[in-house]
């Protein structure tokens, strides 16, 4: 006990440093002669780049490198013959300042012809839209009305059973078409590095990342360089959400800019850049029916889903529409749309949200439609083990119908904290727009508020992939922990808490370092609620790998057999015997001078995973006059398998369900008519404040994965995803009207009531 | 072109007396020519709170004043609030409720919890909302950071009573 080991709240090792300013981050690298870089970006969403002349940029007092496409040939760092998008990169500069930089690039002439830009997915989709990508490769496909769609990268579809005849049978069938817009991940800290120079051709990078080798080789395949030219180490980061996942902002260019130079270059990008320049969560408009039978049985779910790519193209995991309940048939079509937006990227569960948005809309629709408790819809049709996965493969031992049992028990439990009128006849029926308690009311203040209740459910199997870790024994009895997993979550924590766990030594006892691209074997990156899973084992296993060196050199010492041993929180002594014991000073001295220094090391390449389940039931209030709505309690369930560090799982779901919160109610990109950001500052793409913060309360459910460690799944993401889903059923059941298009902002609302 | 001038300005308790371009913003004088890294830089444009600062008691976004503005100015930052290894209890706080994450709002999240508290000893849920309206914070969903600074309100209350 007091130990902080596994399943204990032990606070973050790496916090005193946070607190008092003393952790650094990509901008807080800072080294003599540095130089200062700067990116030219597109004005425009769409053009033809006529002419690029650096001439007066070069000839700058203080100006020491400008660099363009020609710079880089055969690789698409800067934007050559077209930009395809609005911040797209065209040049940079390096300068002995910051202020000179910005007037360089203010001296790059460019001549551009524009082009029509389309920034919406349901614009870009129409037969008369214009091309959004020149020289790009489309699909030629219909949509399910026999229409011929425009610049489809992709097309993908996924059919089980005869969705007709299995709607034909159906005795209710709910329909709807849905939109969710772009967001970013919002990291609070811009994208920031600083490259050296460090001879030979070879470069250094400091950088904020979710994975340093994926900084590599993305910025030595975009350089033309071999890895071993380019070494990376991670700072501290700044949020990531997936923003950072395999993705390079300023890499690549600080590294070029110092390798010209020969100097030090540090490159910042401003809050502006990093919401038009990045790989935000893509949009998704999608037309959908669900079919049910009249005792809730659910016959047939048909979807047409169409993802917005941006210059990628790229098409979205649809399959997250399936997976959680049973069907009977479903047939999803599934299209990746190029726009002229920045390539989409990972954001907490990529993709799963949007798809939730979609399914639990249907669902909650068709619970009305038959007259059946939101709740016992899906527990009536949740999947269990020996069901069809989101993957389409046989279902394991999963913990579904355990959190919606948990729900419904904390809801019923808690019924009284329930801010709207909760006399009803389950903890999670509709309220169907009844006035809000006098205790809501005084929270509220004064409008014509009316309160809804939405439950909804999502689905997750964390990512394993590569990761390996070494525990040492230090000669004062000390510990050390190395891995390649850049910690996002409290990660490093939780690996102290596991060698305290295994080696029954106090936390405090414990560092942990993330080692660089040349001091550790290659990782992948953090992301998909892997690191806990993959990185956390195996650091679970080089600890017990490191306590069998331990005991058998204790032995030896002792003169006895390591079987009589055991490990005790100083030292190393004989069971029956507490006086003949071997210190771990001692035993640390021992090893450096006569048996090699002491470590146990693994190395995993692939674990086998399984889904993670989350429910969330919202409450939330609406100004049936101005639109306002304000989510008033959250509950959010979500199996965990087990509770690793319960202090840090419930920061994970409050920030999930935040950013749900956020994105379901205020967050989206904005364009103008010729396709440029039309709000990026802060000022413009609102946040959640403290303001916004709702009641969150998380329901930790333990239902053990037999091959994660200690029984583990994956924690960071689950509680996203129903986030969107079950704040838009709760509005629905607040106005009495359904809402389909995010986010729900006053003017919508306003909109939806009046329609 | 307007050239230089000198101000001074009492950072963290140590005054300091610098040649100041008249573009030069406090953040860039506390970054880079005091190398005070702790006041980060989020938005630049006074919309997410990271590079709040005190002056003279008052919380500030440093990427809004100008040093020269910042003359003859008391300037505490993030650096500032601890002396030496022992935290100021608003830091320890922020540890022990598990208000930090990824702990680039922090810095200025405690300088705000810092200007509450030494107005008002004894905030409600509501007044540390909104005191805390101007700082961004994206990963804690903000919970954990409101039990902090009560925690660190009874905290420092308790140690006031032992005075």
């Amino acid at each position: 006990m007091g130990t902080d080991g596994v399943g204990e709240r032990a606070f973050r090792i790496d916090a005193p440093a946070m607190v008092t300013g003393k952790a650094k981050y990509g901008a807080d690298i800072h080294v003599p002669s540095m130089l200062h870089g700067k990116i030219l970006r597109s004005k425009y969403a769409h053009a033809r780049i006529l002419r690029i002349d650096t001439t007066e940029a070069v000839q700058m007092s203080g100006v020491k490198a400008v660099i363009t496409a020609d710079d880089v040939r055969g690789s698409d760092l800067f934007a050559k013959d077209y930009v395809r998008f609005h911040g797209q990169k065209i040049a940079a500069v390096a300068a002995d300042s910051v202020q000179t930089a910005l007037e360089a690039i203010e001296a790059i002439k460019v001549e551009y012809e524009p082009l029509t830009a389309v920034t919406d997915v349901r614009d870009a989709i129409k037969p008369d839209a214009p091309c959004a990508f020149i020289g790009g490769e489309f699909e030629e496909v219909r949509d399910a009305y026999g229409r011929p769609l425009r610049n489809i990268s992709r097309y993908r579809e996924f059919i089980s059973g005869d969705v007709e005849e299995m709607m034909r049978s159906s005795d209710a069938v709910v329909e709807g078409e849905f939109y969710v817009p772009s967001v970013h991940q919002s990291y609070l800290e811009p994208h920031a590095c600083i490259a050296l120079p460090i001879g030979g051709g070879k470069v250094e990078i400091w950088t904020s990342t979710q994975g340093h080798f994926q900084v590599r080789s993305l910025t030595a395949r975009l350089l033309g360089l071999p890895l071993h030219h380019i070494k990376v180490i991670p700072t501290f980061m700044g949020g990531g959400f997936g923003g950072r996942n395999t993705q390079v902002y300023t890499e690549p260019v600080a590294a070029l800019l110092a390798l010209k130079t020969g100097l030090p270059v540090q490159v910042i990008d401003d809050r502006s850049e990093v919401i038009l320049d990045s790989h935000p969560a893509p949009a998704c408009y999608a037309r959908a029916r669900l079919g049910a039978s009249k005792d809730g049985t659910l016959m047939a779910l048909d979807a047409e889903v169409f993802w917005d790519g941006g210059v990628s193209g790229y098409i979205g995991a649809s399959v997250h529409l399936r997976g959680l309940y049973r069907l009977r048939s479903y047939r999803i079509r599934s299209y990746g749309v190029y726009t002229n937006k920045p390539a989409p990227g990972a954001y907490r569960a990529p993709d799963a949200p949007q798809m939730a948005f979609v399914r639990e809309s249907l669902m909650d629709m068709l619970a009305r439609e038959i007259g059946i408790d939101p709740w016992e819809l899906r527990m009536k049709n949740a999947v269990e083990e020996g069901d069809t996965s989101t993957d389409g493969v046989p279902l394991p031992k999963v913990g579904f119908k355990e959190t919606l049992k948990a729900l419904m028990d904390y809801s019923a439990k808690t019924h009284e904290r329930s801010k709207a009128a909760f006399r009803t006849a389950s903890p999670t029926a509709h309220l169907n727009g009844s006035a809000p308690s006098k205790a809501a009311l005084e929270m509220l203040g004064s409008g014509n508020w009316r309160v809804g209740r939405g439950l909804a459910c999502g689905e997750w199997t964390n990512y394993s992939g590569y990761s390996s870790a070494t525990v040492m024994l230090n000669e004062d009895g000390t510990f050390q922990v190395i891995t390649g997993s850049c910690d996002v979550t409290g990660t490093n924590t939780l690996f102290a808490q596991i060698v305290s766990e295994e080696l029954k030594v106090p936390i405090k006892k414990v560092s942990v370092v993330v080692g660089d691209t040349e001091s550790v074997p290659w990782h992948h990156q953090t992301g998909g609620s892997r690191v806990a899973y993959t990185t956390g084992m195996a650091v679970l296993k080089a600890a017990q790998q490191l306590r069998e060196r331990m005991l058998q050199i204790a032995a030896k010492i002792l003169g006895v057999d390591a079987q009589e041993l055991e490990l005790g929180e100083e030292c190393i002594c004989v069971k029956d015997n507490q006086s003949q014991r071997v210190s771990y000073i001692e035993l640390g001295r021992a090893c450096i001078a006569e048996y090699g220094p002491l470590h146990g090391s693994h190395s995993i390449a692939w674990m086998p995973t399984r889904p993670a389940y989350a429910v969330a039931l919202a409450e939330a209030a609406v100004d049936l006059d101005t639109g306002k709505v304000k989510v008033l309690r959250y509950i959010a369930a979500q199996d965990v398998g087990k509770a690793l560090n319960p202090l840090a799982i419930e920061g994970q779901i409050h920030g999930a369900v935040m950013q749900g919160i956020g994105w379901a109610t205020m967050e989206g990109y904005k364009y103008t008519d010729d396709g440029r950001v039309a709000n990026a500052t802060l000022a413009d793409y609102l946040l959640p404040t403290s303001t916004d913060a709702a009641e969150i309360e998380p329901v930790i459910v333990e239902v053990p994965n037999p091959d994660g460690p200690y029984g583990a799944k994956g924690v960071g993401e689950p509680s996203i995803i129903p986030s969107l889903a079950a704040i838009a059923n709760a509005v629905s059941d607040a106005i009495g009207k359904r809402v389909t298009s995010l986010p729900m902002t006053p003017e919508r609302i306003v909109m939806v009531l009046m329609h | 072109m307007v050239g230089t001038k000198r101000v001074r300005l009492r950072v963290n308790g140590d005054e300091r007396e610098l040649e100041v371009q008249p573009y030069e913003r406090l953040i860039d004088v506390l970054r880079y020519r005091l190398g005070l890294t702790g006041t980060k830089e989020g938005c630049s444009t006074g919309d997410c709170g990271a590079c709040s600062v005190l002056m003279d008691g008052k919380l500030v976004p440093s990427c809004l004043v100008l040093a020269l503005s910042a003359d003859g100015r008391d300037i505490v930052t993030i650096e500032g609030l601890s002396s030496g290894d022992e935290l100021h209890p608003i830091q320890q706080a922020f540890i022990e409720c598990g208000a930090v994450q990824c702990g680039f709002c922090t810095p200025g999240m405690i300088l705000a919890a810092k200007a509450l508290l030494d107005e008002n000893p004894n905030p409600t849920l509501e007044e540390i909302k909104q005191a805390l309206s101007g700082n961004l914070c994206r990963c804690t969903g903000y919970v954990k950071i409101f039990e902090a600074v009560q925690a660190a309100a009874a905290k420092l209350k308790l140690s006031c009573g032992e005075l």
